[in-house]
């Protein structure tokens, strides 16, 4: 009864308990074959441009009503619900993303373990300038545990409260808005951006666009059928020493075959001089990937990614690894979404000697302007080894975005 | 006031009728499911504007297709309602007319015929000669039409479609496909 209740209620917690404007590549299904129409940054997620806030009335969100007879959008899409006027130049957002995470973990032989896990993800103020060629953009935020990779102070705590940037950039704008130079801290341009930012495509690739930023150089190019980013990694400053500092490149092309589909290509290669997670000493992370997008119909979305990886280090041989992504995304009604993900992952750090399997399924419901409610089931089999069974693992999690 | 004797009105009606027939068995027409489809661009976007409502009349001379821009949708509505009103202005030209000589059409007796002709869009009050590329396919019922043509629409004295910070670029294709009988 206790467990039933625990089951029926986290879901609900994660309803009351506060989310951010998140990347959808699912886009594609309406000819949005570029994320810079509406993200400030070129190749998705964080602060909206001015379109951007449009779209998450016009295509986004549930509809509640008539559109307006004058043929404008609501108020509401614009900076806190309309409830300030910025100027011109200036792109504001508040984004929240919190909720309740249970996981079940069970080990053959062992008696399954519960967590109920309440979580903070993002609590966030972003900005950004476009004006003329100018573009910047920065996010200040607090993170109540985790988040080290971005905390500003203090620095060193694993958990605990921080002060959390995530992004900071400048920049300019170059051939009638097809080019962007900028500079700062910047989502690593790999694969496919999405919300499930913890999906083993992301995590295995550090390119988890919470918390693995990197400071560094990067062009960006985006033209009606193409989309590419390249950028030289200098390392995340915002941990220390500067052995840690994983040093570098990655990038992706993304062609549009036609409206509605798109296929690319990315590549990932860092060195540092000592791994912080596995304490390694002069580790070497590369990837390489493809990646596809197809809008089947305006209700449905394709989308998949598969990686190769290959780990080396002074102190450990190289070994390589694999993480893949399948993806399909129904807008049963229009703002309401079941999500179905399949993903593998084989980590050549440590090296594993079979695939983890994972299956997610998710609704996920743009209620209202700038308010999402998510819940997912995750089942993940994780290999222990030869002659031995799986690890089982259930993860129910309930969040809610907003971003105003 | 003489009255026409009824032989010759019987044999008037019955030329009259015949000639009609003539002209409806000869006549080209459209049937089936048409589509017709504008793709635009924009930086970071493909845009499809897109419509079944396509009719052809043919004065034996010449063939006239119209479409009806009202009809005309690119999956946000409010899009619609800018290109519609701000942009094409319906109200005052509800019809894009695409005007071409008979002559110029290679119908084949069967199997696929491609080619090329001139033809005559009317778009929002202007008129101006477009380039058309073609493919037939003879079948049972009639043919299988395919056709395309690049538009500025700049030459049409629109102006240039922007919204928010994000605007079509002037060069669109238009792609036809449709069902006929008819020759």
């Amino acid at each position: 009864m206790t467990r039933a209740l625990v089951l029926l209620l986290v879901p609900l917690l994660g309803i009351l308990l506060p989310g951010t404007a998140q990347a959808f590549p699912w886009m594609i299904k309406h000819g949005y074959v570029g994320c810079q129409v509406c993200h400030v940054d070129p190749s998705g997620a964080g602060i909206l441009t001015k379109y951007g806030r449009a779209q998450s009335e016009l295509l986004l969100r549930s509809r509640w009503g008539p559109p307006p007879e004058d043929g404008s959008v609501s108020k509401s899409t614009q900076f806190l619900l309309g409830a300030f006027q910025l100027p011109e130049a200036i792109e504001g957002q508040v984004a929240v993303r919190g909720g309740v995470m249970l996981n079940r973990t069970a080990i053959p032989g062992s008696r399954a373990t519960d967590q109920v896990i309440p979580l903070q993800m993002v609590t966030d103020a972003r900005v950004a300038v476009i004006h003329d060629w100018l573009r910047a953009s920065a996010s200040i935020g607090i993170a109540i545990r985790r988040g080290q990779a971005a905390a500003l102070f203090p620095r060193q705590a694993e958990d605990g409260f921080k002060v959390v940037s995530r992004e900071f950039w400048a920049g300019a704008s170059l051939m009638d808005d097809q080019m962007l130079v900028r500079v700062g801290r910047i989502n690593l341009p790999f694969g496919i951006r999405g919300p499930e930012h913890n999906a083993w495509v992301r995590t295995s690739t550090r390119t988890d666009i919470n918390e693995d930023q990197q400071y560094g150089v990067a062009v960006a190019y985006t033209n009606e059928g193409l989309r590419a980013e390249v950028m030289g990694i200098a390392g995340n400053f915002q941990i220390s020493p500067a052995d840690y500092h994983q040093r570098g490149a990655a990038g992706f092309v993304e062609f549009a075959f036609a409206p509605q589909v798109a296929g690319g290509v990315s590549f990932l290669a860092t060195f540092a001089g000592a791994d912080n997670e596995l304490r390694t000493r002069n580790p070497v992370r590369q990837a390489y990937g493809v990646f596809g997008r197809w809008g089947v119909t305006t209700d449905l979305a394709l989308q998949a990614e598969a990686n190769v990886l290959h780990y080396g280090a002074e102190d450990r041989d190289g070994a390589f690894g694999a993480s893949a992504l399948a993806q399909a995304d129904l807008e049963v009604v229009r703002g309401l979404h079941l999500i179905a993900t399949g993903e593998l992952l084989r980590d050549p750090s440590p090296e594993q000697h079979a695939f983890q399997r994972g299956a997610w399924l998710g609704l996920s419901w743009f209620a209202f302007q700038g308010v999402e409610f998510r819940v997912d089931g995750i089942v993940r089999q994780i290999p222990r080894g030869e002659g031995q069974a799986d690890i089982s693992n259930l993860i129910v999690l309930s969040q809610v975005n907003l971003f105003f | 006031m003489s009255r026409m004797p009824r032989p010759i009105v019987f044999g008037l009606m019955l030329m009259l009728s015949a000639g009609l027939a003539h002209a409806q068995k000869g006549a080209f027409q459209v049937t089936g499911d048409p589509d017709v489809a504008f793709k635009g661009k924009a930086v970071g976007m493909k845009l499809v504007g897109r419509t079944n409502d396509l009719t052809c009349k043919d004065d034996g001379q010449r063939l006239v297709f119209e479409v009806n821009l009202d009809s005309l949708k690119t999956g946000i509505e409010l899009r619609d309602k800018h290109m519609t009103e701000k942009y094409l202005e319906t109200d005052k030209y509800p019809k894009a007319t695409l005007t071409l000589d008979k002559s110029q059409l290679v119908l084949p007796a069967s199997g696929n015929q491609k080619g090329s002709l001139k033809a005559k869009l009317r778009l929002r009050g202007t008129s101006k000669d477009v380039p058309v590329s073609y493919e037939i396919r003879a079948t049972k019922a009639g043919y299988t039409i395919k056709a395309t043509m690049p538009v500025n629409y700049k030459d049409f004295g629109i102006d240039v479609p922007s919204y928010m910070g994000v605007t079509v670029k002037p060069d669109l294709d238009v792609e036809v496909a449709f069902q006929a009988k008819g020759a």
